[in-house]
């Protein structure tokens, strides 16, 4: 079922592309209701059942790749988001890039990604995760960059996938130490037996995968990719980088949480990060003017904010996590996608030059107050529950970590910020009388329609109604995540009102810092703004490596490539026998003088062997002796064709036909690049350069002659032909030409990776020959 | 470089030679042969054709065909690859067919070869077409593309806000 609703949705995809979406208004609502269909397919398959439901498939076992899905409490959460979200924001697009000749390919990209997105929520087994982890990065990439004419958002692309492809890269890595040190591929294998103790290893391991985590939801100091990619279209924004795809660091951490809680570094490492990207974020956030830049580093806080909540074990710092993800799914998805709408309506994005739209854009202002009543932790919203929990699970942690005190500021300076920041939303761009900055009059104010406001509103309408359809309807889904992150079986009630104590006075506090730091004026914050940019960023660090790494790579081939021919051949001459000279040192015994021997099996097999070496020999004096172009080529061709009589005579057909056709086409094409050339006499080489070559050739010939040797004298290690041909005669159906079966069945995977190789060097020459046709005039006509 | 009398065999020789290629391709699991050795000859077919007719003619007749084919044979050893893969629950597993009307059986095996010709057969055709190209065709090409560029920023639209 699992899979196939992965199918559905990437059929979806490429319907949605083919169908030409930008001239049928139905396109909008097939991508609305797919996604919720597929929801409300999973939902009557599984939440009936009372258990985790597992789906296994068998993929690439020999590589403990398997497709196991498995749809526990927090899957399901994530599942309800995704799908519940992607169908708001599919209906979003179609008005939001409206006209855009390519809103098929962004449907496409927007599906694909949704089932990656969903393939990461139900893996299992690790490597199928770190898969579909790919997916969502290269998917993501491509949205971002949709607009890839515009600098800034080839820029933001980049960089995202430099940083969230790098990080899944670690996750890797870690995922492969752990599961070689365990033997068990699957997180719920991981999660029944936690690895014990803090030993290199695991740490290692634990290090790595949060780095993946860290990076893939923007934490610091890799804060910098997220507000990058905000050059992405805002439907985009709204689903990847609020709802969906920055939480799968989220995700990881408490997919992961029964295995680590434990380790020594998980505490002190989530909460610190998180709480400083709480604090840096926030803050930053208050000196943006961009409405998606302001949105993109308020929603690094809130993810701040999880890792705090799930670096801890307690059942309220996990209630606190489960409620934060869900509240701002709810919160800042409907804002983002606010933002696009007031960006279509009045042309601008800049809080700056907005003003009094409450009147003209009155539906946008009912979502956004009803969701920055969540976002500013006003009780008894999610936001505030969230946050509840959490200052409530940091001040019981305060007495044995010193690191709670950390969690608890950076919670705080967050939650000054989201104050902050409702408030600015609310009062500056809907209530206020005058902008700060000059509007652009000529665009003409256009309200949102109805369909591009209702998947917002229904999402804000959730998100208002959450207090009371917490504890009721979502309660199952709450106590089932909370249940699977701490790994074993909670009952959980959320409660709206926790009593006016501690908990309720530090949240008040920090609503009061935030109003009365929009209180105290816009200006100010130029202060904190001068602050912030010593901040450090991971971006200087990108750039730099960046420019370092290019200009490494043209020194590096310029100083092997960009040489004379000469050159270039005795560089890889001597590469490789050096290589192997070295190589064979350290296995050692492979130099034995006995085996320097030639064996003939018969008279008339030396007889016939000596005489096709003698051609192969007057060739290659022929080749030396030659004056002109011609000459040496066809000499080589001999010498080529009488490699092919050798495979003829020790019985390798397959061989030899394949050399004779090599030989001939590549003889004939010299012939055809030659007859184009202009004569020319063959340059007199000074005595050095000749000793040299003479050097170099004479090295590499009698090496590659020893080596032949030494191949043939003794085989070294058992020959698996024996079993090969052994298999073929059993297995393959009366195959009898092993070498095509071995091709084609046994090492089937490694011809198909040649083939792609293949197919890429062709690409590769297709287009330096075609970058050599757009500059024609820049070499001399007479050539 | 085009030969006189090249032209006058070349229709025979290409028919002759196809066949050949195919014949390598389909014997492949029980004789020498095989993808690679078939896409070869397929490939010293598009060699003939440039020698007797010039590289600009050929560039003209399947030049456009060749990149899109080699994706063609990649899909279609993906497509072998994972057709066995409901059956018998891996990917990579041949699976057989009796073909009733033909004493022949056939193998997802032979689909995956196929793959490999298509691949081998246009990659290296490319090179050499590429390699053989001379100056002026590909100025002439260079005008081609000019030439749609012209026309296509006609069609050009406004890239929408975001």
């Amino acid at each position: 079922m699992l899979l196939g609703s992965l199918a559905i949705l990437s059929l979806s995809g490429l319907i949605l592309w083919r169908t030409k979406p930008e001239t049928t208004r139905q396109a909008a609502w097939f991508g609305a209701v797919v996604p919720l269909a597929v929801l409300g397919w999973i939902w009557r398959r599984t939440v009936m059942l009372d258990a985790t439901y597992h789906e296994h498939w068998t993929w690439l076992p020999s590589f403990n790749l398997d497709l196991t899905f498995r749809l526990d409490g927090l899957s399901l959460l994530f599942t309800v988001i995704i799908l519940g979200i992607g169908a708001a924001v599919a209906l979003y697009t179609h008005y939001y890039l409206e006209g855009d000749p390519r809103l098929g390919a962004f449907y496409l990209f927007l599906f694909l990604f949704m089932a990656s997105m969903l393939g990461i929520v139900w893996s299992d087994n690790v490597l199928a995760f770190f898969v579909f982890w790919e997916g969502t990065t290269f998917t993501s990439y491509l949205l971002i960059g949709h607009g890839f004419s515009a600098t800034a958002s080839q820029r933001g692309a980049r960089n995202a996938l430099i940083v969230t492809g790098g990080g899944g890269l670690a996750m890797l890595a870690g995922f492969l130490l752990l599961g070689q040190a365990t033997g068990d591929w699957t997180f719920s294998a991981w999660n029944a037996a936690p690895p014990a103790g803090a030993d290199d290893m695991t740490t290692a391991a634990l290090v790595l995968i949060l780095l993946g985590a860290f990076t893939k939801s923007g934490q610091f100091p890799f804060h910098f990719w997220l507000p990058g990619a905000m050059a992405a279209p805002t439907p985009a924004s709204a689903y990847l980088h609020s709802a969906t795809m920055v939480k799968a660091g989220i995700f990881l951490v408490a997919r992961t949480h029964p295995a680590f809680a434990d380790h020594p570094a998980w505490l002190p490492v989530l909460v610190g990060f998180g709480a400083v990207t709480c604090a840096v974020s926030g803050v930053l956030a208050m000196t943006k003017t961009d409405l998606k830049g302001m949105l993109a580093y308020a929603t690094l806080a809130q993810l701040g904010l999880l890792f705090v909540a799930l670096g801890q074990s307690g059942k309220a710092a996990l209630v606190a996590a489960v409620v934060g993800i869900l509240a701002h799914a709810l919160y800042k998805g409907p804002l983002f996608l606010s933002a696009g709408m007031i960006e279509h309506a009045t042309g601008t994005r800049d809080i700056r030059r907005l003003a009094g739209q409450a009147r003209p854009l009155w539906t946008v202002f009912i979502i956004v107050v009803a969701s920055a009543l969540s976002l500013a932790a006003l009780p008894v919203w999610g936001g505030f529950l969230s946050k509840e929990y959490l200052l409530d699970s940091l001040l019981h942690l305060a007495d044995t970590a010193w690191v709670a005190w950390l969690g608890l500021i950076g919670v705080l300076i967050g939650g000054t910020a989201f104050a902050w920041l409702a408030i600015a939303f609310v009062h500056r761009i809907f209530l206020r009388r005058e902008p700060d900055a000059a509007v652009d009059r000529t665009h003409r104010l256009h309200p949102p329609a109805a369909t591009m406001v209702a998947g917002p509103m229904a999402l804000a309408v959730i998100g208002f109604t959450l207090p009371l359809t917490l504890d009721r309807w979502f309660q199952p889904l709450v106590q089932d995540a909370v249940s699977a992150i701490s790994g074993e079986v909670q009952s959980v009630h959320v409660h709206l009102w926790g009593g006016f104590n501690a908990v309720f006075l530090l949240s008040l506090a920090a609503l009061a810092a935030g109003t009365g730091a929009y209180l105290l004026g816009f200006r100010t914050l130029r202060v904190l703004h001068r602050g912030v940019d010593w901040v450090p960023s991971g971006d200087w660090l990108l750039e730099r490596s960046l420019g370092l790494a290019a200009r490494g790579a043209s020194w590096i081939s310029h100083g092997l490539q960009d040489l004379s021919l000469t050159s270039h051949i005795s560089i890889v001459l001597g590469a490789a026998v050096l290589v192997v000279v070295l190589v064979a040192n350290r296995l050692g015994s492979l130099f034995n003088p006995s085996d320097l021997r030639i064996v003939a099996e018969s008279p008339v097999a030396l007889w016939l062997e000596g005489t096709i070496l003698l051609l192969s020999l007057m060739a290659a004096l022929t080749v030396l002796a030659s004056n002109n172009r011609l000459a040496p080529i066809i000499a080589l061709s001999v010498v080529g064709l009488n490699v092919t009589l050798f495979f003829v005579l020790f019985a390798a057909p397959d061989l030899a036909l394949t050399q004779l056709l090599v030989e001939v086409l590549v003889f004939v094409l010299i012939i055809l690049i030659l007859y184009k050339l202009p004569a020319a006499q063959p340059p007199r080489l000074p005595l050095g350069h000749k000793i040299r070559n003479i050097g170099i050739a004479c090295v590499t010939g009698v090496f590659g002659f020893v080596l032949v040797l030494l191949a043939s004298g003794r085989p070294r290690f058992e020959p698996i032909s024996g079993e090969m041909i052994r298999a073929t005669w059993l297995d393959a159906h009366g195959a009898a030409n092993v070498v095509n079966v071995i091709l084609t069945d046994f090492r089937g995977f490694d011809t198909f990776g040649e083939m792609t190789v293949i197919a890429i060097a062709g690409i590769g020459v297709y287009s330096l020959v075609r970058a050599y046709r757009f500059r024609p005039r820049r070499r001399p006509a007479s050539e | 470089m085009t030969e006189l009398y090249l032209k006058y065999v070349l229709n025979g020789l290409t028919a002759a030679l196809i066949l050949l290629a195919f014949f390598f391709l389909l014997r492949g699991h029980l004789l020498p042969g095989g993808g690679f050795v078939g896409g070869l000859m397929a490939a010293a077919v598009v060699e003939l054709a440039i020698i007797s007719q010039g590289a600009v003619t050929v560039q003209r007749r399947v030049g456009r065909l060749l990149l899109p084919v080699s994706g063609l044979g990649l899909l279609t050893a993906v497509l072998a690859i994972i057709f066995g893969w409901p059956q018998s629950g891996t990917v990579f597993a041949p699976v057989y067919f009796h073909l009733p009307w033909l004493e022949v059986e056939f193998s997802t095996a032979l689909a995956f070869d196929f793959g490999v010709f298509l691949v081998v057969m246009s990659v290296t055709s490319l090179f050499l077409l590429d390699l053989t190209l001379t100056r002026s065709a590909r100025l002439e090409q260079l005008l081609d593309m000019e030439d749609m560029e012209d026309r296509s920023v006609g069609q050009e639209q406004v890239p929408p806000p975001s």
